[in-house]
């Protein structure tokens, strides 16, 4: 039986509350662990089971409904929808991604990651965008 | 006389013994309020933590046992004042022993989730339950109602030890129906905290214990309150009353102590720094009204929401209300 994705928040992170909840969230939404028609909990429920304020999981939510990725009605969860594929981002922004993507790995590495722990989670990465 | 102080050392008996099992009482895992490792309860502290917390205790019982023995039986604030001094003395206790463990606290996870996809929670159904008493009350006072000539214009409320009748009221709306209406509101109350503990709390596996524990407590509360007035009419001993307030007592500690000691998932993880004296919680951070206690089956408030100010308010007003209410 597949595993029921969980969202995870850790509230001694640096991250703000809202950036790991949607980032969390757009992780399980790109790596098709969510999937068009499910519906996730409510903000009240997210906000209590987290621990955080009811307006930090609505602002996580409304980025993803902004990004498409979330179709949110009055007083009910939010409900993954079918997202129309963006347009290909242009060569700018893709130098962007692989600028931020070195410096975390430089970052990691200088933090004492070993480096083939860093290779096997970009391969776990990949194998998540290959689903 | 004998009788009367036995009678008045019987609430004494019954705190007395249920604040004896206290560290029998927490869930695995917790220890004085304390999240520690599954092992500490079998070591020397926790068995030095425990011996000191009994013998604190059990010398204020001693001490609460001879006041109840030497107050008369009729004076309310007497008979509750070798309670509220033995729970007081078990607070100090509890918050010494709680400091003792302090420095044995396991580290907490540091993260927390929600399972996404897990179907929205329904009310269960002991919280549908919980309308049986306001059912109850509605049909003895109908049937107060239709007996009304037969009751007596002066009837007993309150009995000596004896049995003998030693407070009395009279045949009017408040004296007969008063107690069934404050029964109400008592049960209106734990309604409302049964509610917020499943509306306003955290999933959890010992959710639905706290909300049959509260729903059993109105029942027995509503069948006290529905003696008072049924008095007028039939001759209902008054050890029957005695034995409907006491005997559920054991078996809601025996129904706790079974719950507590099943296997369940880690307790809840909320800020260690936010429980003061690991009784009462206090975080502005965190939206829920009501947490798991750290010691026994159930909820506390989380002091810092509002909403749990609002339900101390009505805790207040029932009381207050009380003297109004009863005969």
């Amino acid at each position: 039986m597949p595993k029921s994705p969980q969202l995870r928040l850790d509230p001694n992170s640096p991250v703000p509350a809202v950036r790991q909840i949607a980032d969390n969230l757009r992780i399980l939404l790109v790596e098709g662990q969510l999937k068009a028609g499910d519906e996730l909990p409510s903000v009240r429920r997210v906000a209590m089971e987290l621990g955080v304020h009811f307006n930090t999981v609505a602002e996580a939510y409304r980025q993803l409904v902004a990004e498409g990725w979330l179709d949110q009605k009055h007083g009910r969860g939010a409900i993954v929808i079918d997202r129309a594929a963006p347009p290909e981002a242009e060569s700018g922004k893709f130098a962007e991604f692989r600028q931020r993507l070195r410096s975390l790995v430089a970052q990691m590495r200088s933090e004492g990651v070993p480096a083939d722990r860093i290779a096997n989670e970009l391969r776990e990465v990949i194998g998540g965008l290959a689903k | 006389m004998i009788m009367n102080s036995l009678l008045n050392c019987l609430p004494v008996c019954i705190v007395g013994s249920t604040l004896l099992l206290t560290p029998n009482l927490s869930r695995r895992g917790l220890f004085f309020g304390v999240p520690v490792s599954p092992d500490f309860a079998a070591s020397h502290n926790a068995h030095q933590t425990i011996g000191a917390f009994r013998r604190n205790v059990a010398v204020a019982f001693l001490i609460a046992l001879l006041i109840a023995w030497q107050v008369p039986v009729s004076s309310l604030l007497g008979g509750l004042i070798p309670v509220l001094l033995l729970m007081a003395a078990a607070g100090v206790s509890f918050y010494q022993a709680h400091r003792l463990v302090l420095p044995f606290r396991a580290p907490a996870p540091s993260d927390r989730s929600i399972d996404l996809l897990a179907a929205p929670g329904t009310a269960p159904r002991t919280l549908w339950l919980a309308a049986g008493p306001f059912l109850l009350l509605a049909c003895i006072a109908l049937f107060l109602h239709s007996h009304w000539s037969a009751i007596p214009d002066k009837f007993p409320v309150h009995f000596a030890a004896d049995g003998t009748p030693d407070g009395w009221s009279v045949k009017s709306i408040k004296g007969v129906y008063g107690p069934l209406l404050f029964a109400a509101e008592i049960c209106s109350f734990l309604v409302v905290c049964a509610c917020a503990s499943w509306f306003g709390a955290r999933r959890s596996t010992t959710r639905s214990g706290a909300i049959s524990i509260f729903v059993a407590v109105e029942y027995v509360l509503a069948i006290i309150f529905a003696l008072v007035p049924l008095q007028t009419l039939f001759a209902i001993p008054y050890w029957v009353t005695v034995v409907v307030a006491i005997a559920p007592a054991p078996l809601l500690i025996a129904y706790i102590i079974k719950k507590v000691s099943e296997p369940s998932g880690p307790p809840e993880q909320t800020p260690a720094e936010c429980w003061k004296g690991g009784m009462f919680y206090y975080n502005p951070a965190d939206p829920v009204v009501m947490v798991e206690k750290r010691t026994g089956l159930g909820y506390t408030l989380n002091f810092a929401n509002p909403w749990s100010w609002a339900l101390m308010l009505f805790l207040v007003l029932v009381v207050a209300t009380g003297p109004l209410a009863l005969p």
